[in-house]
């Protein structure tokens, strides 16, 4: 093979032989400090945004917050969940330092994400300084890669980078039974499914130690996964009857087969590849095996409704780790990596316009903060208007008004994964109008109230015509303001 | 040199080999390009 002598010194053949590369091996590395390149520019974005880029991402916030300041996390309000969704308390409390230390505020919130992701990525970097270089870069390349591909969900305000710092963790500490429990434990804790993501791991660990391995192992499991619910305000059967509801109720969806398949193919390849290509040492090959059986395992979740190809993000330091072992060679298996850079360059120029198409997105809070100071404190509540722009902008708002003192009334969000499993959410909060206990509403100006539709789900009407109804008898717009129509209570609330 | 000393890097291209390796090459170059006009 063609190679590029980079540097001819006398001090020696070993700095030589290091840095002198094929042009499959320069390709390779081109493409990796492209990709981080790609990446870092998205995170610095993000960070910088004073907005959201996904609308769950508001109420994992609130979620925390609300929970320091004695608010229950998993609130049920007519034997169903009030606002919360399917994630454990770990998503809730792992947003809550950067608010701690630097104020209530999106930019805070954000921060946990996005260092959660350079923790997986510098740990993994940092474990793979032994061994082949190329090796190491190759296992990197995947990993950077398949990060990108995946943006804005690998620094998103979700527990999907959290996760992946796990799995890094527990690849890190992979000789030790209780560090892999704790580790797994903590996962499960974000989202109940997350120990599929560890399953190449127990594998080893079981061929390695035997069933040896599994008494210390699930003992720390279970106990790091508990530790959480201890904490006032959060409560286990709560939190299991929200998931029981809220997950088995849920069907597979065709409209996430394709996508989920495309991606699955993507992140299969680089490991695949080498795998077919030459002899290697069988632990290797079959730590290779459980690493794309876990994938396709990871197909059932992702193909759920809600679900989408994040949920195979945690695998990633996984595979990135079966690749640098089985040392890629060969022209298909060196760039086998990189069908995941023509995904990474299309999330990153959707995420890049979002992002920039929201930029201007917080003067909305700020208006809303500056009339919701003009009512007494916890009497004000965003509403929703009639289009999902509106509706994406009424999740920031409400969050920036429930961290300043004004926590929310009602949520669209939770009512769209509630209306996805069949249950109308709306018509328990019909009383909140009747009875005047909101006593201003800041509605998107020009728009029809409350005729936000699911546009993640079926598009149906989130709120239905009783709460519509109430809304439209018991208020009436009062004052406008630059962005909002304000209501207020039509009759005396007494 | 016989046919059993023969290394696997002397082995006879075939056209699949130069059609597998032009796949690759189109995708890699494909992809760095789609990358570089993200960042620019």
């Amino acid at each position: 093979m063609q190679s590029i002598p980079i540097l001819r010194t006398a001090a020696g053949s070993k700095l030589t032989s290091l840095i002198r590369l094929s042009l499959h091996q320069a390709t390779v590395l081109c493409g990796l400090v492209l990709v981080s390149g790609v990446l870092a520019t998205e995170c610095w974005r993000y960070l910088r945004l004073d907005a959201y880029i996904d609308h769950i991402e508001g109420n994992v916030v609130i979620g925390g917050w609300l929970l320091v300041h004695g608010v229950p996390l998993y609130a049920l309000q007519d034997g169903i969940t009030q606002f919360t969704g399917v994630y454990g308390p770990l998503a809730y409390l792992a947003v809550v330092p950067g608010l701690l230390l630097d104020g209530p505020g999106v930019i805070a919130s954000k921060v946990p994400g996005v260092l959660a992701l350079l923790a997986a990525l510098g740990l993994t970097a940092f474990r793979f300084r032994r061994g082949p270089p190329m090796a190491a870069a190759q296992g990197l390349f995947l990993l950077v890669a398949g990060f990108a591909a995946v943006s804005p969900t690998s620094f998103w305000t979700r527990p999907d980078p959290f996760e992946a710092l796990l799995v890094a963790a527990a690849l890190a500490t992979a000789a030790s039974p209780i560090c892999v429990g704790i580790c797994i434990g903590l996962a499960v804790n974000f989202k109940i499914h997350a120990f599929l993501y560890f399953l190449p791991i127990l594998m080893e660990l079981w061929w390695r130690r035997g069933w040896r391995a599994a008494p210390p192992l699930i003992a720390c499991a279970a106990t790091t996964f508990l530790i959480p619910f201890l904490a006032p305000g959060v409560s286990l059967p709560d939190y299991l009857a929200t998931l029981k509801q809220v997950v088995g109720g849920r069907s597979h969806t065709g409209a996430l087969l394709a996508l989920v398949s495309a991606y699955s193919v993507a992140f299969a390849l680089p490991v695949l590849l080498p795998l077919c290509a030459r002899q290697i040492p069988a632990a290797d090959r079959r730590y290779g095996v459980a690493t794309l059986a876990t994938l396709a395992l990871l197909a059932y979740p992702a193909t759920l409704s809600g679900g989408g190809p994040y949920q195979l993000l945690p695998l990633l330091p996984i595979l990135a780790e079966a690749r640098k072992r089985l040392r890629p060679d060969g022209i298909g298996a060196e760039f086998a990596v990189f069908p995941l850079l023509l995904f990474a360059a299309a999330t990153a120029h959707v995420a890049l316009a979002q992002m920039q198409e929201r930029q201007t997105w917080h003067a909305y809070a700020d208006e809303a903060l500056a009339l919701a100071r003009e009512a007494p404190p916890g009497t004000v509540d965003i509403g929703y208007g009639d289009n999902k722009r509106s509706y994406d902008i009424a999740e920031l708002v409400k969050t920036e008004l429930s961290l300043h003192g004004n926590p929310r009334w009602v949520d669209a969000q939770i009512l769209m994964e509630l209306r996805e499993i069949g249950v109308d959410g709306s018509r328990r909060w019909v009383p909140y109008l009747t009875e005047c206990r909101v006593g201003r509403w800041l509605m998107p100006r020009g728009e029809e109230p409350f005729a936000v539709r699911s546009h993640f789900y079926d598009d149906g009407l989130v709120f239905d015509d009783a709460f519509r109804a109430a809304f439209t008898a018991n208020y009436h717009p009062v004052a406008e303001s630059a962005h909002f129509t304000i209501w207020e209570c039509a009759h005396d609330p007494s | 040199m016989t046919q059993a000393k023969r290394s696997p890097a002397a082995a006879p291209r075939t056209l699949g080999h130069f059609a597998w390796t032009a796949l690759w090459w189109g995708i890699a170059i494909g992809a760095l390009w789609q990358l570089a006009l993200v960042l620019l």
